[in-house]
């Protein structure tokens, strides 16, 4: 897509380890327009954070890593290849012009600084407000994410709010500067249930009423058909589908999504008392990263499988003009 | 908080008089005493001997010696010293002046090099001037102080021809005399206390770098130096301030030995010279100082963390 905010192609990312290279990302390629919401699914370990984590390239000190591919970004001033940029030039796109929210908000906050000052630090450092001027902006941005008495929970330090208020503040923190792409990497897993639903519907409204992009990552399903447009499931460090949210859920082309799909939790509501979740899972794991096997990664997994499937690589073939699927058999796919 | 206080304050209570105690019979452990060295070899007269233990109270039930003993303190009365009549208070006072100055340019001077040291060494992890620092630690901390005081004070004769003035000089009276006998003293401690710190600090820096706060810190688009001397700096104080007070804890003990080495009127000597003449006023005295003195900068060290640690406000 030329006018994407956000391009990634045919990313590879790979971690040198002691025990051999884990190739984490394996050729992912997705894009996000502005203003639009695309949601990144699938299994555990699949690839998404690092995937996540290559736009901003904010892998971890003594991470040995190889990347591969391009992330291209649009800027007010122009395209840039954030793979290949230099450090200074990140660092204003860093919490300026994309900003991610991350998994668990308690750990992501620093225990000693108040809320106040690691709110007011992101807007002093990019829209050069003082001291006083970044203060009263935080309290209004606490405001706008919905904690109650912003002026008072300025002074407040993380362990002192609960789980849903330091998402909350993540969120104020990461919208300080008005990013055009927002990251949002499993916000609501670590939160009570009650709250999830609220912490979405925020990060959905804040999308809409600033217009930005957002990139959603998430394990449910559920959601992904309430907030997003786009929808791109991932395996083993590939994209094995994507396409429009709502056609994906309803219509999946790949074994895998339709796998996903039917492990959904379900509710079973009961007479006056508490409902029970239940969550099946697919049978198998996926494969270690690797470890694949010549033909479909998922083909160990897969119900549709054919000794066809084990020969060579699948590749992501285009079913219409936005769809993609990386399965032989796409078409029988029901 | 004052519940806290309460508390901690009872324990350091308790400590004290543990140590009061234990300072009090390991005294009396010391095989012979002022009797037997004023006497000396020759004479055996039983009756002089009695009566000299008498005089110093030593012929007592040692509960009621220490009762005493313990009682005195209480008052802030630690008894005159058995040779030089003085009281041991004043004589205490004195010699803490050195020791303090001593433990004190010692501890600026070790937390100046060892922290930046360790810093350093936590933010370049891994590289080359890492494993330069690290093995500065290992000397350090491997090298004796005794030995270190040693080489400097032959290395600084046999090659610059120099030696620290011989007669002990208070900074009020004469600084330049003071800050050059203080000089290799402060050194050989220094470089040990330095080490400590160095290992220490990149320890914590090398944890902190890795804790998930320090990636939203990146993500926020903040610079290197806002990343380790706020958002990494401000986290390792906590701990670092225990290790603070432990290490003057540390140095106060390394003061003795290094006194002696150079002749350096302080606590550490006043305790030795008291304890060859079995001079149990002074040297139950002094030791007691010196443990109330730990004490003090571990409740001290308690109550500082409660101001920088935000978590534990209410
Ligand atoms: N720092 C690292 N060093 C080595 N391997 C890593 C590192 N980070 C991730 N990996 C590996 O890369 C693969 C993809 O991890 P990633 O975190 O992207 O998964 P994910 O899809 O986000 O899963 P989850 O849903 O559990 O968050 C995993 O196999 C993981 O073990
Ligand atoms: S290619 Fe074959 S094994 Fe792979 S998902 Fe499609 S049907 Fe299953
Ligand atoms: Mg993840």
């Amino acid at each position: 897509m030329a006018d994407a905010l956000l391009a990634i192609e045919d990313l590879r990312v790979a971690f040198h380890t002691a025990q051999g290279v884990v190739q984490a990302v394996d050729g992912v390629s997705l894009s996000v327009a502005p203003g639009e919401t695309v949601a990144v699914v699938g299994e555990s370990g699949s690839g998404k954070s690092v995937t996540a984590l290559s736009v901003l390239r904010l892998f971890g000190r003594g991470d040995r890593v190889t990347t591969d591919g391009t992330v291209r970004f649009a800027r007010a001033t122009g395209a840039v290849d954030l793979l290949h940029l230099d450090e200074t030039a990140m660092r204003t796109i860093r919490g300026g012009e994309i900003a991610i929210v991350f998994q668990d908000p308690s750990a992501s906050l620093n225990p000693v600084f108040t809320i106040g000052e690691q709110i007011a630090e992101v807007l002093r450092r990019h829209r050069g407000l003082g001291r006083a001027e970044a203060l009263a902006e935080a309290a209004s941005l606490l405001g706008r994410v919905g904690i109650a008495d912003p002026q008072a929970r300025l002074k407040a330090y993380p362990h002192q709010l609960s789980g849903g208020m330091r998402q909350r503040a993540m969120i104020a923190m990461a919208i300080a500067c008005d990013p055009r792409l927002l990251i949002a990497d499993e916000p609501t897993t670590a939160l009570d249930v009650t709250i999830q639903a609220q912490i979405v519907r925020l990060l959905k409204d804040i999308q809409q009423a600033r217009g930005m992009g957002l990139m959603f990552i998430t394990h449910d399903l559920e959601l992904v058909g309430e907030i997003a447009d786009r929808v791109v499931v991932m395996y083993a460090g590939q994209v094995v589908e994507a396409g429009p949210a709502a056609v994906v859920l309803a219509a999946p082309r790949h074994p895998y999504t339709r796998a996903l799909l039917a492990c959904r939790p379900t509710r079973d509501y009961a007479e006056g008392g508490a409902d029970t979740i239940r969550i099946s899972a697919i049978p198998g794991a996926p494969p270690r990263p690797g470890a694949n096997g010549a033909g479909c990664r998922f083909a160990a997994r897969c119900v549709m499988v054919e000794p066809a499937c084990r020969d060579a690589a699948i590749p992501l073939r285009a079913l219409d003009t936005d769809r993609l699927s990386r399965c032989r058999r796409a078409a029988e796919v029901a | 908080m004052a519940v806290m206080l309460a508390r901690r304050l009872g324990s350091a209570a308790a400590a004290a008089f543990l140590s009061a105690l234990a300072v009090f019979l390991l005294m009396r452990a010391v095989p012979g005493d002022i009797v037997g060295q004023m006497l000396g070899q020759s004479g055996t007269d039983r009756s002089a001997e009695a009566a000299l233990r008498a005089f110093f109270g030593l012929d007592r039930p040692m509960h009621a010696q220490f009762l005493d003993w313990l009682g005195r303190t209480l008052t802030g009365d630690l008894g005159r010293s058995w040779y030089q009549g003085r009281a041991v208070t004043a004589m205490i006072a004195e010699a803490f002046g050195v020791t303090l100055q001593l433990a004190l340019f010692t501890l600026a001077v070790s937390t100046l090099i060892g922290v930046p040291l360790g810093m350093l060494a936590g933010i370049r992890e891994g590289t080359r001037l890492d494993t330069a620092i690290q093995t500065f630690n290992l000397l350090g901390l491997s090298a004796p102080v005794f030995w270190v005081g040693l080489m400097l004070l032959v290395g600084a004769s046999a090659f610059l021809g120099w030696s620290p003035p011989f007669i002990y000089r208070d900074f009020a009276d004469d600084p330049g005399e003071n800050l050059a006998i203080m000089l290799l003293p402060v050194i050989s401690l220094a470089i040990l206390q330095a080490a400590a710190y160095s290992q220490f600090v990149r320890g914590l820096m090398v944890t902190e770098l890795r804790r998930e706060h320090i990636r939203t810190a990146i993500a926020k688009g903040l610079t290197p130096r806002e990343i380790y001397f706020k958002h990494a700096l401000r986290n390792v104080l906590i701990p670092l301030t225990t290790f603070m007070g432990l290490i003057l804890v540390q140095i106060l003990g390394g003061v003795v030995v290094i006194e002696s080495l150079f002749s350096l009127p302080g606590l550490g000597r006043l305790i030795l010279s008291g304890l060859q003449g079995r001079d149990y006023p002074v040297v139950q005295g002094a030791l007691l100082f010196v443990v109330l003195i730990a004490i003090g900068i571990n409740l001290l060290v308690d109550l500082l963390y409660a101001v920088i640690d935000p978590r534990l406000r209410p």
